[in-house]
């Protein structure tokens, strides 16, 4: 971002990459214009704090149209679960066997079954595909809109020059305007910057923690994966901290609410649809459980345990009368 | 004439499996694979008439299609997915003893 008078990310190959998805961009400014508006009429400023609300609906938006690619992804990793112990018994039915014949034949065996299920480990890319280019539009947009604003490149959907202009202007708290970065800001600025960049950081590093403590299965630990996850969790925030304070702000508020999007989404997937053997699990089934009671509490059935128990007792007294011999099925005789 | 645009096509997809294919994970939703399909589509009704069932195969490896098992017809047909098409066949758990599978290759 040393650079004034020249937008880089529009030259080279990036620059291709940023003109095929121009549509994306143009419904992006669209979106920040109309909620900007929206929110002006409400009586806020014109350029001021109404212009962060617009990058944070923004954000929104998008996080709620890959939502449900995402819940679809979610289901289709649980019927694979689900479908592990089938798995299992179509591995061993060819295990050891190398020949191309049987190899060919497990491998129909293994997609008939997927196909019965309607589950497909190869379905489940969709979603990461899609999501990179939106995010990367949005980011191209926060970042060209200051040399809109100074004319140094043509007008993008909704931000001609005016609007550039006013989004530039705008100071946040008063302080921080959001075409700043870490450097050209003043010494309020900084701070804020400072503090916006380390709750992203937080976030990003909160998240993978968090994953990482509450929904890895102990059984599928070993000392590799561990220290790769350890490695990862601090890799990425540090990282992020060098390229946050080359970011403009607006660009910082659009990453920490992504964050903070992708955080919840996260927590919400380990609490309800955790990975099996993971303490996330655990707390699941002990939750279920005592739903489960209360439920039947309230319908006037014995609960769980009570149930278990009566079971337990008729076993007891069928043994009491009949002895512990197991009675043996006999042939019923036929007439000829 | 169209003997040797068979064997250009069937080069062509061997170099893709070989090159391009083999530095990826196995990533497709329908077995055989689109390319397995392809080779035995073209070897056995030639360049044109199984040209047209790869292509169609192609456009059927997209999102919200089920995959699974699809092997080239026994008998040619465009439509042989339909269950109201005579060429129709349920998917089989055993290859064909005539088809020619991978191990051949």
């Amino acid at each position: 971002m040393t650079n004034q008078d020249q937008f880089l990310l529009d030259s080279g190959f990036w620059g291709w990459l940023y003109k095929i998805l121009t549509p994306v961009e143009w419904l992006q400014t669209w979106i920040m214009k109309l909620v900007h508006d929206f929110f002006v009429m409400l009586g806020l400023g014109e350029s001021g704090i109404s212009w962060v609300i617009a990058i944070i609906v923004l954000v929104m938006v998008v996080q709620a149209c890959i939502f449900p690619l995402f819940y679809k992804q979610i289901k289709s990793m649980r019927k694979m679960q689900a479908l592990a112990p089938k798995m299992q018994r179509i591995q061993n039915k060819y295990k050891g066997k190398t020949d191309q014949a049987s190899r060919e034949a497990q491998s129909r065996e293994m997609m008939k079954l997927y196909q019965d299920n309607d589950a497909n480990p190869a379905g489940s890319c969709l979603p990461a595909l899609i999501q990179g280019p939106v995010f990367m539009s949005m980011f191209y947009t926060l970042s060209a809109i200051p040399y809109i604003a100074r004319e140094k490149r043509a007008p993008l959907g909704a931000f001609n020059v005016d609007t550039a202009q006013s989004f530039a202007q705008t100071d946040v708290f008063g302080i921080v305007s959001v075409t700043d970065n870490f450097n050209s800001a003043a010494m309020g600025g900084k701070i804020v910057i400072g503090v916006f960049v380390f709750l992203m950081c937080f976030c990003l590093w909160f998240m993978q923690f968090f994953s990482m403590k509450r929904n890895m299965a102990a059984a599928a630990m070993n000392k590799q994966t561990e220290t790769m996850q350890k490695m990862m969790l601090w890799v990425f925030p540090i990282m992020y901290i060098f390229s946050g304070i080359m970011m403009p702000f607006a660009v910082l508020v659009y990453w920490l609410t992504n964050n903070v999007c992708n955080l919840c989404r996260t927590m919400w997937q380990v609490y309800s649809f955790p990975t099996p053997g993971s303490p996330a699990a655990e707390d699941k089934a002990k939750r279920d459980h005592t739903r489960e009671n209360e439920r039947r509490a309230k319908a006037g059935l014995p609960s769980l345990e009570e149930e278990e128990l009566i079971k337990a007792k008729e076993e007891a007294a069928i043994r009491e009368t009949k002895g512990y011999q197991r009675q043996q099925p006999q042939r019923k005789r036929k007439k000829k | 004439m169209t003997a040797s645009i068979k064997a250009v096509l069937v080069r062509g997809v061997r170099w893709y499996q070989r090159h391009i294919s083999a530095n990826t994970p196995p990533c497709c939703k329908y077995y055989p694979t689109c390319s397995n399909y392809a080779i035995e589509a073209l070897e056995r009704y030639g360049a044109f008439k199984g040209g047209l069932l790869a292509v169609l195969r192609l456009l059927r490896c997209r999102p919200w299609s089920r995959g699974g098992i699809d092997d080239v017809p026994q008998r040619y047909s465009l439509f042989y997915r339909f269950s109201w098409s005579k060429a129709h066949e349920e998917p089989r758990l055993t290859p064909l003893a005539t088809t020619k599978g991978e191990a051949r290759r």
